[in-house]
């Protein structure tokens, strides 16, 4: 993290608009912003994401650049500008996946492309996450996920996960 | 888990064409067919094109007795069509016959329920990557009114490189055994037996072995195809 720059990128993979989501949303955007940072607030269901197809072509035809043309190419220029990511994200409803499919899709056209193989230790090497090589910069990132219910396995109403 | 007589396969690969995920889940379908189940596949990011087309895939998820999802991993869970699918299934489909509405893990599916099946196959050689995703499923099956049968995890899922597994031969020979007991059990309305687990986590080839072949494979495509860009090239930095 540089000591001079404070952008901060925040990548809101809500899929409504849920009012708790929406403060929570709302809190951390205005207390960046109040802390002097530049925050770049993208919504990200406004726009049309592909999902990744797998075809490798960002490690193998253009290297670190998505061969797919829309707006999820932003994220590594938008991200590399940056001193902090915040992704914030919720569960996927009932499929019970990590992230909702909005954020999702950017998380996977993201993550080759900012992570080439690695030939010292194999292109394949357990627990590989360096998505700052590509990117040559160092942000910070934090994930925010909100469970907006009680289930069996949370036991707090609304639960906060960083 | 009652005996299933239809079958639906859910190809959960975003690739367009041939998967190893298609391969895998063609081979257990094939199976069951053998054993007398009429079956049925759809590729999901088929099924999310149009109103209709999902339309399809929920009136095919109502009639069937057991649905197997066979996907990639993508970054520690399902690719993102395969994750759209199962929000529809248990919004729409399951919704529709008064199953849904459960959290994870709060209340068992009851009885005579489909069953539904998860096949998780990465290009890691490790299984353990596929954990989370395996588990990802059995929250989905809970939630949304199906019985867990279980999850099979496949490592160095490349080497399908979406080829029949029969075409593959010996390689895949613990694999297709996998498959043939999990078809068995589940054919005779019994979930995954442990065996079964076992046999499709066994490495095909040493990692190794796989690694290197991989780096080499890699190694020689960007050479062919990146017109000179280096791998780590940093074209934002």
């Amino acid at each position: 993290m540089s000591a001079t720059a404070s952008a901060a990128l925040l990548l809101d993979g809500r899929v409504d608009d849920d009012p708790t989501l929406a403060l929570i949303h709302d809190a951390l955007a205005d207390g960046l912003a109040a802390g002097g940072w530049a925050v770049d607030d993208w919504r990200l269901r406004d726009d049309r994401i592909a999902w990744c197809a797998g075809c490798f072509k960002c490690w193998t035809t253009t290297p670190g650049v998505c061969a797919h043309a829309d707006r999820g190419r932003e994220v590594a220029s938008r991200w590399v500008r940056s001193d902090l990511v915040v992704a914030g994200t919720v569960p996927a409803g009932r499929a019970g996946g990590p992230e909702a499919r909005t954020f999702r899709r950017l998380v996977e056209r993201n993550t080759l492309n900012m992570q080439p193989p690695r030939w010292s230790s194999g292109v394949l090497e357990s627990g590989a996450n360096e998505w700052d090589v590509r990117l040559a910069v160092s942000a910070l990132l934090d994930e925010v996920g909100v469970r907006p219910a009680r289930d069996a396995v949370h036991s707090a109403p609304s639960e906060v996960v960083a | 888990m009652r005996t299933p007589r239809t079958a639906l396969l859910l190809v959960g690969s975003p690739k367009p064409g041939a998967s190893s995920s298609e391969s895998l889940g063609a081979y257990l379908r094939e199976e069951l067919e053998t054993r007398g189940l009429k079956t049925l596949t759809v590729k999901v990011v088929k099924a999310l094109r149009s109103e209709e087309a999902t339309e399809e895939l929920c009136a095919a998820v109502a009639a069937s007795d057991l649905v197997v999802l066979s996907f990639p991993l993508y970054v520690d869970s399902l690719p993102a069509p395969a994750i759209r699918a199962l929000e529809v299934i248990a919004a729409r489909c399951a919704g529709e016959s008064g199953r849904a509405g459960a959290a994870p893990g709060e209340t068992p599916a009851a009885a005579g329920s489909p069953a539904f099946v998860a096949i998780c196959q990465s290009g890691f050689p490790e299984v353990e990557q596929s954990e989370i995703a395996i588990e990802i499923c059995r929250n989905f099956a809970a939630a949304a009114g199906f019985e867990w049968a279980g999850g099979l995890i496949l490592g160095a899922g490349g080497m399908i490189d979406g080829k029949p597994l029969r075409k593959l031969g010996g390689m895949m020979r613990s694999a297709m055994r996998a498959l043939d007991l999990t078809a068995d059990e589940l054919a005779a309305g019994r979930p995954l037996p442990a065996e079964a687990v076992r046999l499709m986590a066994k490495p095909a080839i040493p990692a190794f072995g796989y690694r290197f072949m991989g780096n080499w494979g890699w190694r020689s495509q960007i050479k062919k195809q990146s017109d000179g860009v280096p791998v780590d090239a940093q074209p934002f930095a």
